[in-house]
């Protein structure tokens, strides 16, 4: 079955063509250099981006990929304004070529970009979608089920590495910017905070790492002073900050495996094109006799492709919308 | 005439027409749930296909900025999926429609917000920004004023006709649509654009911060 999927949820404006888990095209055009200057997603900004794109890049997306059997869009969760536009253009292509509609929540479908690998995941296992919206930790039982374990209770992981590249005066989007600078730097300099790592529960929380960052960079950690002195340089302070969000979602996320007698663990969301990340979950699930699944960086930012498997698994669960879906940018 | 589909949903009285029958999204029912279904309410009723279209006319505003994407994301994958052109219509000369015949000159207004109001001056169909103050300096005591705008400056609009509850009329989107069609002022579907008027709340801060 051959599904086109749209995404427009934050700032990229993507289409992407599945045939049954083989991917025919995912194209992803982003904004970044549009919400550089502010430090983070202007939804007005993305909203009218993806509105002068979305025809363009269909086009495109179609042009490579031939007749279609059906369309998935993301209209839950998101920004309100983005994720209208997707869903309109979605809306509008599968009216007028009469196929049937899915509407797919962005965040299960980061789970489902692991079955574009090869070999895929097969269930159960656990899953970590961390993300500049989210960081959830899910067990998924069977194909299609996702359970809740946990989440965060402040800011996203991501969110975290766009706040302390803003401290570091290093730019926007922080993943990509503070791994660069951390990759020169010394991840033991600094010894920030492990929110929550070893409390008995799969919830996280990044706003106390924030802080201590901007304590350390500010030097009003009067407390621990010297610690800080000789630590001066920004790859030091972003291989440090790097290394405590890392450390923090790869041991849960290999210990909520363990909990959950999974043999297997996911990664996905944009922050699981983190190198660091990669490496040590990996080390760690290893360690533990889990096997890691990591789909490529492309399909960890947020894509299409996934959008159009994860339409897929509802298409086949007998899930259809009308052409009154609508966008529902609160769905956690 | 020709046969074109009209889609407005920038404002009040926003939704679609084709061949004299219209239908309307209520203010509190989203624009984004609705639009396709009262399009597939409309070909089911007129017993028109997709296919048979000559043109899609979409207003694009200015209006609510998600209300304008709504209808040109809508109105541009519909037109590109067809292979139909559009066509692009000021939403304030949908609005416009609501004068009688008679009126000799007709301002639309619209609340621009920031002490603003989006001004459509018909006939010449001029669109502006200005101030309720500048709008209303120097205009003939006969100008028919149309529109939300009016209940920014109450005071100031009072002594000229016109009502304050015209909405945008997807009807005349069509019309006008089918009139431009007939001149050969179409588009190709990715061309069709918003026309905000207005730079983003963040754009326009950022510039104010500075000094552009």
């Amino acid at each position: 079955m051959k599904i086109l999927g749209i995404d427009t949820s934050c700032d990229e404006t993507s289409v992407a063509v599945v045939d049954d888990h083989k991917l025919l095209c995912n194209l992803v055009v982003g904004q970044q250099s549009l919400h550089e200057p502010y430090g983070g997603v202007v939804p007005e900004i993305a909203a009218r981006a993806h509105v002068e794109r979305i025809v363009p890049v269909l086009d495109d997306a179609l042009t490579q990929a031939g007749p279609l059997d059906a369309v998935a869009v993301t209209n839950r969760p998101g920004l309100v304004g983005p994720l209208l536009v997707g869903l309109s253009a979605a809306k509008a292509f599968a009216f007028a070529r009469d196929l049937p509609l899915v509407g797919v929540n962005h965040i299960e479908a980061h789970v489902s970009a692991s079955y574009l690998l090869d070999p895929a995941p097969e269930p159960p296992f656990v899953a970590l979608i961390a993300s500049g919206g989210h960081t959830l930790l899910f067990f998924v039982p069977e194909r299609g089920v996702y359970e809740r374990l946990g989440g965060t209770i402040d800011d996203a992981a991501g969110e975290c590495f766009d706040k302390i590249a803003a401290l570091l005066g290093l730019s926007y989007p922080g993943g990509p910017s503070v791994e660069r600078a951390a990759r020169d730097g010394d991840p033991k300099a600094i010894r920030f905070p492990r929110p929550l790592k070893k409390d008995d529960h799969f919830d996280f929380s990044f706003s106390g790492l924030k802080t201590s960052v901007l304590y350390k960079v500010k030097g009003q950690d009067k407390r621990r002073a010297d610690e800080t002195v000789g630590v001066t340089s920004v790859a030091d302070f972003a291989a440090s900050a790097q290394e405590a969000i890392v450390d923090v979602l790869s041991y849960k996320a290999v210990r909520a495996s363990q909990a959950m007698g999974a043999s297997r663990l996911v990664l996905g969301g944009g922050v699981a094109a983190n190198t660091r990340l990669r490496e040590v979950t990996a080390e760690r699930a290893a360690a533990k006799g889990v096997t890691l699944f990591v789909p490529p960086q492309s399909l960890c930012t947020d894509n299409a492709a996934m959008i159009a498997v994860r339409g897929g698994e509802l298409l086949a669960a007998g899930i259809r919308d009308g052409w009154d879906l609508d966008v529902d940018r609160y769905t956690r | 005439m020709a046969t074109v589909l009209g889609i407005d949903v920038t404002g009040p009285g926003g939704g679609a027409s084709l061949l004299g029958k219209t239908h309307t999204i209520p203010p509190a029912v989203a624009r984004g749930r609705d639009l396709i279904p009262i399009i597939a309410r409309l070909f089911e009723e007129t017993g028109i296909a997709g296919r048979d279209l000559d043109a899609i006319a979409c207003g694009v505003g200015p209006g609510s900025f998600t209300g304008i994407r709504i209808g040109i994301a809508t109105a541009a994958t519909l037109a590109y999926t067809l292979q139909k052109p559009v066509v692009a219509i000021g939403s304030m000369h949908g609005i416009a429609g609501h004068a009688p015949a008679a009126a000799a000159r007709v301002l639309v207004v619209l609340n621009a917000r920031r002490g603003e109001l989006f001004v459509g001056d018909f006939p010449t169909g001029a669109y502006r920004c200005a101030t309720p103050d500048d709008t209303v300096r120097d205009l003939a005591p006969d100008t028919y004023v149309l529109g939300e705008g009016r209940a920014v400056a109450p005071a100031l609009f009072a002594p000229f006709p016109g009502r304050e509850d015209a909405g945008v009329r997807p009807d005349r989107i069509a019309e006008l649509g089918a009139f431009a069609w007939a001149r050969g002022e179409t588009l190709a579907p990715h061309e069709l654009r918003p026309h905000y008027m207005r730079l983003s709340d963040p754009e326009i801060r950022r510039a104010e911060r500075d000094g552009l």
